[in-house]
């Protein structure tokens, strides 16, 4: 195989799999507060706050895929 | 399409010192951001002006968390400085290239005076490097030995009275090994978490200009805009957290 097609496949296997399980948290997340805040309304702008510190951080395993992602395509 | 750096491009050299456009950026930032706390406190006022209701909430916001986080009040008091600065210099660097026309300013080489500082990764791994850094220094001027002892177990083994229990000690220093790897592993999450994110998000806009020169990139540029409030507030409270986190630690027995 040539070394700039397995450069892309890997920049794309990359991102693509290191995105399936950031994926699914922020949904777990998501619907969990929303379940909350739909049991107990009261709470919902400190939940919300909460949900969105929450995301930022469970995200950051797709950030890490898509930095390596960028690395195999731009710096080597 | 435009060439995609990882690596700011250096403009020019001032005494064998590289300026790359990532640095110069982040001395408009510091300059920028010194000036609006400057005219932040110059109103201070009972009636507060807009730029006091900012900087007031925004101080509020950091000082509850702070509180919240550190045992020792003193100890919170110390850091709400740094924290406050981090969070408003990390906004006005997430967002510096939203500045119409900013990002277009050229030398003659083509090169590009201005970038987000924060989509260049020297800038954040400082911070994290930093914020880490100064969390064991802090530790070890507090309880050097029993900092130290947190990482080096080598003392459970002379609790050993069993082979059972020479088995828990030798478990016990692995997972003290396993610290300090984890510690080198929160300066790689702190700085390529606000790197990535911020750079994906100037990614994705330069994309979809590319592709599609009106109208459409406008909410990818709301996206990035959005990403880069909510990473200038989840840095400060993460460093906030290793801070706290190591210090508490440190002051728990001594």
């Amino acid at each position: 195989m040539e070394i700039e097609a397995a450069k892309l496949l890997a920049a794309g296997l990359a991102i693509g799999l290191g995105a399936i399980g950031p994926g699914i948290g922020e949904g777990i997340i998501a619907g969990r507060t929303l379940e909350a805040m739909g049991r107990n309304p009261e709470v919902s702008d400190d939940l919300f706050s909460k949900m969105i510190v929450a995301m930022a951080i469970c995200e950051s395993t797709a950030i890490y895929a898509l930095v390596v992602a960028f690395l195999i395509l731009f710096a080597f | 399409m435009q060439a995609v750096n990882v690596k700011s491009p250096v403009l020019f050299e001032f005494f064998n010192l590289n300026i790359t456009s990532g640095l110069l950026s982040s001395f408009v930032v510091a300059v920028a951001l010194i000036l609006f706390l400057l005219l932040a406190k110059r109103q201070f006022a009972l009636v507060p002006s807009k730029f006091q209701i900012i900087a007031e909430s925004t101080l509020l916001f950091f000082k509850k968390n702070i509180d919240s986080a550190f045992e020792d009040k003193q100890m919170a008091k110390r850091f709400l400085p740094m924290i406050f600065v981090m969070f408003w210099f990390i906004l006005l660097a997430n967002q510096f290239t939203i500045l119409p026309f900013i990002a277009d300013l050229t030398n003659n080489d083509g090169v590009k005076f201005f970038q987000s500082p924060t989509s260049d990764i020297n800038l954040p791994l400082a911070w994290a490097l930093m914020v880490v850094g100064l969390s064991h220094v802090m530790a070890l001027s507090i309880a050097p030995i029993k900092h130290i002892g947190g990482f080096l177990k080598f003392g459970e083994l002379l609790k050993v009275r069993s082979i059972g229990g020479l088995f828990n000690a030798l478990l016990e220093i692995f997972l003290g090994l396993l610290d300090i790897i984890g510690e080198i592993a929160r300066v790689v999450s702190l700085s390529a978490r606000l790197f990535g994110n911020i750079f994906a998000g100037e990614l994705m806009i330069m994309v979809m200009v590319f592709i599609v020169p009106y109208i459409i990139p406008i909410p990818f540029i709301f996206l990035s805009i959005f990403g880069g409030l909510i990473h200038a507030f989840i840095f400060p409270l993460l460093s906030l957290q290793y801070l706290a986190l190591t210090i508490n630690n440190a002051q728990s027995n001594s």
